[in-house]
């Protein structure tokens, strides 16, 4: 057996990517958010460097180029200068967020990176001191690439080794858009020892064995939903097929929390467990500063207080400062409050009174989606229209079993209210 | 409980009135018009719910006797409390007092649970004026029939009031024309943050455009260098050349000022060499002058000299001849002898013979001291030896000391031989052996009687040997004359003849040490001689040399030292003294030398004595130095002309040379810019230099741009913002989307409050407009039928048995009030517990009734009062039979004018 190769597979560093749907007040956050691809991208060339790999693969979504971003141009060809500096070789191909015909501020790369064409499947082949392979790439030649790319590879019988870099959504991942769409059948089809996939943001190995297949994830998570571990693979391939080791490179790690407030009998019991899950997070954050969404669950008598005006915004407030002061700090994004009145709808179902008929007609308009959307497309679209198109329709079951559970807790509520 | 009596204290017209007692359920007052009626309704109001102040728009019921002040007496099974309350801060002070039973002081709370002042002024104490407010009020926020519908509907507060909340509070989140609205907000800065986004991203577009740009003014800037480097090379050249031609012009005038100035130097210096010639004979004699004058210090220190050396040949011969009288003999004896080493070498050989002779004689003489005390200490030895040996008394001892040693040989012959006299006793043996044995057999045969008896034999074995060897060497048959001799009265055992040899050598070793010491002493005497007689010829043979010498017979080696060093001496002065004379001689011919050669030298430009005495020197030298400074001071004056002339000569050389070479310089210059003169070269360097501003302006206004644009672009690379304004873009969208779904909660709650309220009404018409549909529908005879009062505040209606429906706008007076009596009623009757201790007082509301619907209200009022206490007031003495005719244990009260 010949010696083997040592490589990074990363992907999706979507330098200077807008963070969506989180609202940071805090400076400190601000900044290390703003930040936070950039340290992710150095962490990666750190981990080339450190690590001594033999090359370096981007599987597409270096950067967004519809946001014309000089500086994460900038950035990223300082980073492959680094590289090239160590006499790391790089092969990248272009995503849909950095297509080949998007925008560009004309910056030259090192010759020691190798963009992959967007017009055919590419074969370079990387060997030194007696490790060889052969690596595989096509770029996005536009942003909707809707060609099945993975079909267009095809291992020369000459390869010892093959590693292909492609940027696709591999069995039509949900959440995510279906460019480059192609199927598990296909990637195997190519024979390739090894898949350096992109696009997918979670990082999540397909299939191992023989063949791997893998998507790197993004380097650092770009919105609330993006929880977990982040980070690049560095892989180890030869004849008998890959090893691989997850390297974190995130710098601000998201997290989501639901708290169950069943138990609390007040506003003090939630602040209280609010502030035990925002130390359980700073811990799990490993030295990392951490944002953090939490939801409020349960039937609990708290949802009262809780409802009235003014409330969840200050316990937000102060969970938030107190949090803030750790390090290192967690800021609590948001904290909805999903409870629910400890009010049984049921037996209010069965009544024929006022509160009855209100619960019956909300389970109407749950039933009906279309009503639903209805009511509440006339009752917030003069906000999304707006808006503009960053907006989404908020979830109409949210909202409707929000307002029955709203209208239910004023009119049963006390006369002194 | 019931209120049982009513009493005004100072009220209005009224002063201590009292109305009671009321009775338990229907209760009608009448009186005349003026007769206080309505000012009890009022005054229980105010008691209930405190004295209206004067900013309250309602009439006051003062009066001049003081305090306004009322009491009401409640009763309930059996206890009675009373209610008092007096003008005062808000509303006034209560008291309660309990005339019978327990104390109940929230009695008044408890009474008005649930009531509010309006609704007991609309709903439970009204008159004719306040039929309508009923309905007026709807909409406020005491809708005393919202609260009381709600209540009916299962709802703790009115749906209505709850919508009406809701609304207000989405409005407060948004309006479709707002702008400071929380999401109005939101939206603005959305817009703005878009905005400044958009205008980032534009100048990213223009990024490489603006890279395009900087390469453009890269390479136009290298041009606008090149250019302006070119014209500042020509400026800079041209303008060097125009200062060089001023330069050389300048320095061609200055040449040739000079010039002017080192001629007429050079005249004067010819002219000053020519007028200071020196003496020609004093510079011939000048090098001899010159060198006398050089010796004249010498010739100064020979003068001193020769006054030392006179002074010391002076001291010498003083010394010389006290020398000579010290040794006590003439000069010439003195200066015979011979102080030579050889005659120093005999003084020293014939002192250290004579000395080493001195000291042999003494230790000689020691030596026999020291022999004769010997002797003496041996004398005194051998008579202890003698007195020890026996031998004492007159006679030879030595003699005495040989007769005692034949005496005891022959002893010592007598002596029995050591075979015999030492053998061993046999039998003594035998014992001894015998005895060993038996020990030795005991012993290894354990017979230790065997042991005992040989103990005791070698025992008895050991004592005759020693026996016999005791008795052993005594002599036998001794002779006894060798006894005598021996002063022994009986023959001596070996031991005691050893004894005595030993004393008797012992006097024989001290007669010998005795008798050489009597030879040493003898040999000392003989040697002491010698040294005397060897002393007494040396001191011969010293005297006989001393007289050969000149030295004199008769003293020490010594003195004749001394001696010998005052001859060596006076030699010594007598040298000085010769060599002194000398020394003078030849100084003084060497001053007289000196002054004749200065006369000499002198003599040839001057009158001098020919042969000057010493003391001229001076005077002589005092010439010679003036004439040899006059003519070297004549002589430099000379060179210095010269030298002079000769560098003015070498200046003017050069100088003309310089301003012949500016010359050539000028016109190369001038040949070089084909220019006539300096103007036209300096016009050419003005032109020069515009050209010049012009192109370094051309090339600053490039670099500025470069700069400027470079600038811009580093700092693109640099820039954060635009990740800083998505950041805030994510920010507000999230903000308002939370905002658009609080938005929508609130919306659609009040939204599903309005639609469940509007089936509600639709579908379940609630029990308190149910009754008051039934009361109206009493009193107008079935004229109306139905009657609806919308939750939402709107207008109420009535419909007629063809369902046609009415506004109370739309009914005549007495219909209307008729509709809002059956309102109350039937609103109170729906009350149940609330404000069940009030009573409901109503002051002459049917007096717009016909008589047919008046009835059917006195017969609803009365089945009211069947439930609740119900105080009826009126004028009319027909409506009080009225009510007698409906209900006949109705209490009557009658009250009279004021």
């Amino acid at each position: 057996m010949s010696q083997p190769v040592r490589f990074i597979h990363a992907a999706d560093l979507h330098l200077d990517a807008p963070f969506a749907g989180v609202d940071a007040t805090d400076e400190r956050v601000r900044r290390a958010l703003v930040e936070s691809t950039y340290r992710a991208l150095d962490a990666v060339i750190d981990a080339c460097i450190a690590r001594d790999v033999d090359f370096l693969v981007i599987a597409g979504d270096a950067y967004n180029s519809k946001d014309k971003s000089v500086r994460a141009q900038f950035a990223f060809q300082r980073a492959m200068q680094r590289l090239a500096e160590a006499d790391i070789p790089v092969y990248l191909s272009w995503g849909n967020h950095d297509p080949a015909d998007g925008w560009s501020a004309g910056i030259s790369l090192p010759e020691s990176v190798h963009v992959f064409s967007a017009r055919e499947t590419q074969r370079l082949v990387f060997e030194r001191n007696g490790a060889s392979c052969a690596i595989y790439g096509r770029s996005f030649r536009k942003a909707a690439e809707t060609e099945n790319l993975a079909r267009t590879f095809v291992r020369d019988a000459s390869d010892r080794l093959a590693v292909g870099v492609l940027h696709a959504n591999v069995g039509g991942h949900a959440g995510y858009d279906d460019y480059a769409p192609c199927s598990a059948e296909d990637l195997r089809a190519a024979r390739m020892d090894y898949w350096a996939l992109g696009h997918i943001h979670k990082p999540e190995q397909l299939f191992t064995g023989a063949v791997t297949a893998a998507y790197a994830g993004c380097t650092q998570g770009l919105d609330p939903t993006q929880t977990g571990a982040r980070g690049c693979w560095e892989v180890t391939l030869d004849e008998s097929g890959a090893r691989s080791e997850f390297i974190t490179t995130a710098a601000v790690v998201w997290d989501a929390v639901a708290v169950d407030l069943a138990d609390a009998a007040g506003v003090e019991d939630v602040h209280s467990m609010l502030a035990d899950a925002c130390e359980a997070v700073a811990r799990a954050a490993d030295g990392r500063p951490a944002v953090l969404r939490v939801e409020l669950t349960g039937r609990a008598e708290v949802h009262t207080e809780l409802a009235r005006p003014g409330v969840l915004r200050d316990l937000t407030d102060e969970v938030r400062a107190e949090a803030m002061d750790g390090a290192p700090w967690v800021w609590v994004d948001r904290i909805r409050d999903r409870t629910r009145p400890a009010i049984d709808l049921d037996q209010l179902r069965a009544s024929e009174e006022f509160a009855g008929d209100l619960v019956r007609m909300a389970d109407d308009l749950l039933a009906d989606p279309v009503a639903a959307a209805e009511l509440v497309a006339e009752l917030t679209g003069p906000i999304l229209e707006k808006g503009g198109t960053d907006l989404v329709a908020p979830d109409l079951a949210t909202v409707i079993a929000a307002a029955r559970d709203l209208a239910l807790d004023r009119l049963l509520a006390e006369e002194d209210r | 409980m019931r209120l049982r009596r009513i009493e005004a204290v100072r009220f209005g017209r009224l002063n201590d009135a009292t109305l009671g007692d009321l009775g338990d359920g229907l209760t009608v007052v009448e009186g005349p018009n003026e007769a206080g009626k309505s000012t009890f309704t009022a005054l229980v109001r105010h008691v209930l719910y405190g004295f209206p102040t004067a900013r309250e728009k309602e009439r006051s019921y003062h009066t001049a006797a003081g305090k306004r002040q009322g009491r009401l007496l409640f009763e309930d099974e059996g206890s009675r409390w009373v209610v008092e309350r007096t003008e005062g801060p808000h509303g006034g002070p209560v008291e309660v007092h309990a005339l019978d039973g327990v104390a109940r002081p929230a009695i008044l709370d408890e009474v008005c649970a649930g009531v509010s002042p309006l609704a007991f002024k609309v709903v439970f104490g009204f008159g004719l004026d306040e039929m309508a407010h009923i309905e007026s009020l709807r909409g406020s926020d005491d809708d005393i029939i919202a609260r009381l519908y709600a209540a009916s509907a299962g709802l703790m507060v009115s749906p209505h009031d709850v919508r009406t909340t809701l609304e207000k509070e989405a409005e407060d989140l948004f309006t479709v024309r707002g702008k400071t609205k929380r999401a109005n907000v939101l939206l603005g800065e959305i817009r703005e943050t878009r905005t400044a986004l958009r205008s980032l991203e534009e100048e990213a577009a223009s990024f490489v455009a603006d890279r395009a740009r900087l390469t453009e003014l890269d390479e136009s800037l290298a041009e606008a260098r090149a250019s302006r480097d070119e014209h500042r090379s020509a400026h800079s050249e041209v303008g060097r050349a125009a200062e060089r031609l001023a330069e050389r012009i300048e320095r061609i005038e200055a040449l040739e000022q000079e010039l002017v100035g080192l001629r007429a130097e050079l005249k004067t210096a010819l002219e000053a060499r020519e007028t200071t010639a020196p003496d020609e004979r004093i510079l011939s004699a000048l090098p001899e002058l010159e060198a006398l004058i050089e010796d004249a210090s010498a010739h100064t220190q020979g003068r001193t000299d020769l006054r030392d050396a006179e002074s010391a040949l002076a001291q010498a011969q003083r010394r010389l001849s006290d020398a000579v009288a010290k040794s006590g003999r003439s000069a010439g004896q003195l200066l015979a002898i011979d102080a030579g080493p050889e005659t120093a070498r005999a003084i020293d050989a014939a002192r250290d013979d004579l000395n080493r002779m001195e000291v042999e004689l003494d230790n000689r003489g020691r030596e026999l001291e020291r022999a004769q005390m010997s002797a003496a200490e041996n004398s005194k030895y051998v008579i202890a030896a003698c007195r020890n040996a026996g031998i004492d008394g007159p006679g030879d001892p030595r003699e005495m000391l040989a007769e005692r040693y034949a005496a005891l040989e022959a002893l010592e012959a007598g002596r029995p031989a050591a075979g015999s006299s030492g053998g061993l006793d046999a039998p003594a043996l035998v014992l001894l052996v015998s005895g060993i044995v038996a020990v030795v057999a005991g012993l290894s045969l354990t017979e230790y009687v065997a042991v005992g008896i040989g103990v005791v034999l070698m025992a008895a074995g050991v004592f005759f040997v020693l026996r016999r060897r005791a008795s052993a060497g005594r002599v036998e048959d001794a002779p006894a004359a060798a006894l005598d001799v021996l002063d022994l009265s009986v023959a001596p055992t070996g031991m005691e003849l050893a004894r005595i040899r030993r004393l008797l050598d012992a006097c024989r070793s001290a007669l010998a040490t005795d008798d050489d010491a009597t030879r040493g002493v003898a040999e000392a005497t003989r040697e002491l001689d010698l040294a005397r007689s060897t002393l007494s010829a040396r001191m011969t043979l010293w005297d006989r040399w001393l007289d050969s010498a000149g030295l004199g017979a008769g003293i020490t080696p010594a003195d004749a030292s001394h001696t010998l060093g005052v001859v060596r001496e006076a030699l010594n002065l007598k040298v000085a003294v010769d060599d002194a004379a000398e020394t003078v001689e030849r100084l003084r011919a060497r001053l007289d030398s000196y002054a004749c050669k200065l006369a000499g030298v002198l003599g040839r430009f001057t009158e001098v004595a020919a042969e000057p005495c010493e003391d001229d020197v001076p005077l002589l030298v005092g010439k010679a130095r003036q004439a040899s400074a006059d003519a070297r001071k004549a002589l430099a004056a000379r060179e210095d002309s010269e030298r002079l002339a000769g560098e003015l000569s070498t200046r003017i050389s050069v100088a003309e040379q310089k301003a012949a070479h500016a010359k050539e310089e000028a016109t190369v210059i001038l040949q070089r810019w084909s220019v006539s003169d300096g103007d036209s070269l300096e016009a050419i360097a003005e032109r020069e230099r515009l050209t010049l501003e012009d192109a370094e302006r051309a090339h600053d206004t490039l670099a500025d741009e470069r700069s400027r644009l470079d600038e811009r672009l580093a700092e693109r690379t640099r820039e954060a913002r635009g990740g800083e304004l998505r950041l805030e873009l994510s920010g507000l969208t999230e903000r308002l989307q939370q905002t658009a779904e609080e938005y929508a909660v609130l919306r659609a709650a009040a939204r599903m409050i309005g639609v469940t309220q509007e089936r509600y009404e639709r579908e379940r018409q609630p029990e308190v407009v149910r009754g008051a549909q039934e009361v109206f529908r009493c009193i107008t005879g079935d004229r109306y039928v139905g009657l609806t009062v919308p939750i939402a505040g709107g207008a109420v209606e009535v419909f007629d048995a063809r369902a046609e429906a009415r506004t109370s706008e739309q009914l005549s007076r007495g219909t209307a009030e008729q509709m809002y009596l059956a309102l109350r009623l039937g609103l109170i009757g729906q009350l149940d517990d609330i404000g069940r201790g009030l009573p409901v007082l109503m002051d002459d509301v049917l007096v717009n009734f016909d008589p047919e619907r008046r009835r059917g209200s006195a017969e609803a009022i009365a089945r009211l009062a069947d439930r609740r206490q119900v105080v009826l007031f009126t004028c009319h003495p027909e409506t009080a039979e009225l009510f007698a005719s409906v209900r006949p244990d109705v209490t009557r009260i009658t009250l009279d004018r004021c």
